[in-house]
């Protein structure tokens, strides 16, 4: 090969001329490690620990319907199912940590579930006769199997008529109810190293290489959902135009519970958004774009109306006024959306290059 | 037995990576052993073709948009990138003076899949292109020597083709036929999708071997490979269904024998967002790198037994190169990092770039041979 590096860099000398200066990074190590402590014990330990406990109320829940204690009824299972899915909503944005441990996140609750897995698996399951439910089973079950999604059907479905002392559809939701609180309180204990990793970052670690990445998960946690909720939760079940909403494609239709899940996810961001101290992500915008900081705040409750004005959806069909006040949340979380990454550009956080635009 | 216990696990993770071996990457210089060029992104936010070596930054070419794989032409000191899916451009600049030699633009209608390739005697440049009257794939050969015009267009006998490689002997042209039909960068078939991988006689325009994973991992999108001296192809894959679907991601290939997934132990495997980036084999063909930007990390097969061997964390990173050292990498990241890496003893080590900026580096890159 010829000449190799010695020509003029014409090119090079071009660009560097074109190339806006960087300025120094906007926020600092130690704003990164605050942020990151703040978020960590106000807002993701919390609602674990509330997860953990609400799911772990619904275990027992369970189990007395299943012994036919007295006072034990469907409706307060049905009740504790609520709670603790509703936790569970408080955390789904929450896409790092021991929840992604070997698909964690995803046997909590399988969704969506385009080939009724679900459904599949739990009629499999429930044929087989000699099945000990335990957590042995669950262990090595198909991940449609073992979460929200398995139990709301049990709960929800005709399948709640099985709910009585011995039967096994009163095992696998007990097996099902304990699994579900097993993982939460797991989850809850390696929080602790999982916290100690965020708070340590350093270029050899396991877990994050500087605070600026460690903070960053952060970010993508508030900022990624919102997308995700318009198009899954809003767009996919409504379809094009009103005559093709299909309501069985909304989250926890079962339990009637769609719409409470997206109020639930948009108060888990609004208050990852602002509701930490000494430290939030508002805060640090407030210094470099108060407009946009005070924005923000403005899109969260416009977008958190929306979703409390919708008409309550029961059943499969979503009436004609909830589909339209549905489409006025999406619009108001587009306009979160855009203006969540505006902040983002704002304070130099990059929520990925290849791993989020690759090809 | 539910909880996993975090060190427990990242053991788990490096138990077969031979953590106890010698530490020699710590000793070694930080500089970068080599001339390797890769898109990026600017920190203007604008997009660029770079080459990047030891001593400086030699090439900072401003592309009219995004571009996706880089090449070093084999008889010129040229480098020549490729517009990003569904793009029009091939730029190739001259390295030496950092002038841009061409910009070949594709006629209205016609775009490119970002990959490209330039036969050993530097004469032809082969590109996988959508032409708007045919839905399934071509491999469009162009004639550097005669203004760079297209001379010939092959079917790639599937839909939606990505990477190609030339065979050592020049012979053949194997194809990533990635399945998906897309319109902008929409997917519009991804329930009926059907990747293959398939081996294109230049002399005589056929597809002369097609092979595909059975068909209930038809949602395995067949995108990206690297071929080695010897004809074995590693490829790294994109799942397009369920998030949590146990599917394979990595799988190789040879002349005359089926297709065969990989190994990649269920706790990486879970990690990985069921996407792959880039496949590389090191400069001796037997070791196979793939990275997986969402999963952070990239990791490596032994492909004489097919066993894996290890994986390192590299954040965002996803263009792989070989070095001329057996079993070693350069791994670049869109965090604007480069890392040396071992497959044979899963260490890593971040590498100094020459000048301040940050470049985001894109998806893929290529070492200069010699």
């Amino acid at each position: 090969m010829m000449n190799k590096g010695m020509g003029i860099r014409y090119s090079l000398a071009l660009c560097a001329a074109l190339m806006v200066p960087k300025a120094h990074a906007v926020l600092s190590d130690e704003q990164f490690i605050g942020l990151t402590e703040s978020v960590v014990d106000q807002h993701v330990l919390p609602r674990y620990q509330a997860l953990a406990a609400s799911s772990k109320a619904l275990s027992t829940r369970v189990r007395a319907l299943c012994a036919a204690k007295p006072q034990a009824s469907l409706a307060e299972a049905q009740q504790a199912f609520i709670a603790a899915l509703q936790d569970w909503q408080q955390v789904q944005h929450i896409q790092f940590g021991p929840v992604t441990l070997l698909m964690r996140n995803y046997s909590m609750q399988y969704w969506p579930d385009k080939k009724n897995l679900g459904g599949k698996q739990l009629r499999a399951a429930l044929a087989d006769t000699n099945a000990v439910y335990d957590a042995a089973y669950l262990q090595h079950a198909s991940i449609a199997l073992k979460g929200f999604s398995a139990m709301e059907r049990l709960l929800f479905t005709k399948h709640a008529q099985q709910l009585t002392s011995g039967t096994p559809t009163c095992r696998l939701s007990d097996g099902i109810a304990q699994h579900i609180a097993t993982s939460s309180a797991a989850i809850v204990s390696e929080w602790a190293a999982e916290r100690d990793g965020m708070l340590n970052a350093s270029e050899d670690s396991d877990y994050y290489e500087s605070p600026e990445e460690a903070a960053t998960v952060l970010f993508k946690a508030l900022v990624e959902p919102v997308e995700a909720i318009r198009d899954s939760k809003i767009l996919a079940p409504l379809g094009e135009t009103y005559d093709k909403a299909r309501w069985t494609r909304s989250e926890s239709w079962r339990s009637d519970q769609s719409v409470p899940n997206m109020v639930s996810n948009v108060l888990a961001l609004q208050a990852l958004y602002q509701a930490t101290a000494p430290i939030s992500i508002k805060g640090l915008l407030h210094s470099v774009d108060a407009p946009l900081a005070a924005a923000i705040s403005e899109q969260f409750a416009a977008a958190l109306a929306a979703l409390q004005a919708v008409p309550q959806v029961e059943g499969k069909t979503v009436s004609k006024e909830a589909y339209d006040q549905l489409k006025v949340a999406e619009r108001a979380l587009r306009t979160l959306q855009s203006s969540l990454l505006a902040a983002t550009r704002q304070l130099d956080i990059q929520l990925g290059f290849n791993s989020r635009d690759g090809d | 037995m539910m909880e996993i216990n975090r060190r427990a696990f990242l053991g788990l993770l490096t138990a077969a990576g031979a953590v106890a071996a010698m530490p020699a990457l710590a000793n070694q210089s930080r500089a970068i052993p080599g001339v390797y060029a890769s898109a990026s992104r600017g920190e203007d936010g604008r997009y660029y073709l770079n080459v990047v070596a030891q001593d400086a930054l030699r090439v900072t070419h401003l592309l009219p948009e995004r571009a996706h794989q880089v090449l070093f032409h084999p008889k010129q000191p040229w480098v020549i990138a490729v517009a990003r899916r569904p793009g029009t451009f091939i730029d190739i600049v001259d390295y030496d003076s950092g002038l841009l030699v061409k910009q070949i633009v594709l006629a209205k209608g016609h775009y490119l899949y970002g990959h490209v390739q330039v036969t050993a005697d530097g004469r032809y440049l082969l590109t996988t292109e959508k032409h708007p009257d045919q839905q399934e794939g071509q491999v469009v050969v162009r004639d550097l020597r005669a203004n760079f015009d297209v001379v010939q267009r092959y079917s790639t006998g599937g839909i939606g083709p990505h990477e190609l490689k030339l065979t050592a002997d020049q012979s053949e042209v194997v194809i990533a036929n990635g399945g998906i039909l897309t319109e902008g960068r929409e997917k519009l078939n991804l329930e009926t999708m059907q990747p293959s991988l398939a081996y294109l006689n230049l002399a005589s325009g056929k597809i002369v071997e097609q092979v595909a994973l059975d068909e209930r991992y038809h949602q395995s999108s067949i995108r990206h490979f690297d071929l080695s001296a010897n004809g074995d192809v590693l490829i790294a894959m994109q799942y397009q269904g369920h998030p949590a679907d146990d599917v394979p991601l990595v799988a190789h290939h040879r002349r005359g024998q089926p297709l065969t997934a990989l190994d990649i132990p269920t706790p990486v495997r879970t990690q990985l967002k069921q996407y792959c980036g880039s496949a590389c084999f090191d400069s001796t063909g037997r070791f196979g790198a793939v990275s997986a930007p969402r999963g952070n990390r990239v990791m490596f097969w032994d492909m004489t037994s097919g066993q894996y061997l290890s994986d390192v964390k590299t954040k965002d990173g996803c263009g792989l190169a070989p070095t001329d050292v057996a079993s070693e990498f350069i791994v670049s990241t869109g965090r604007g990092r480069f890392y040396r890496v071992n497959a044979a003893t899963a260490e890593r080590q971040r590498l100094s770039l020459p000048g301040e900026a940050i470049w985001q580096w894109d998806n893929h890159m290529v070492r200069l041979a010699g």
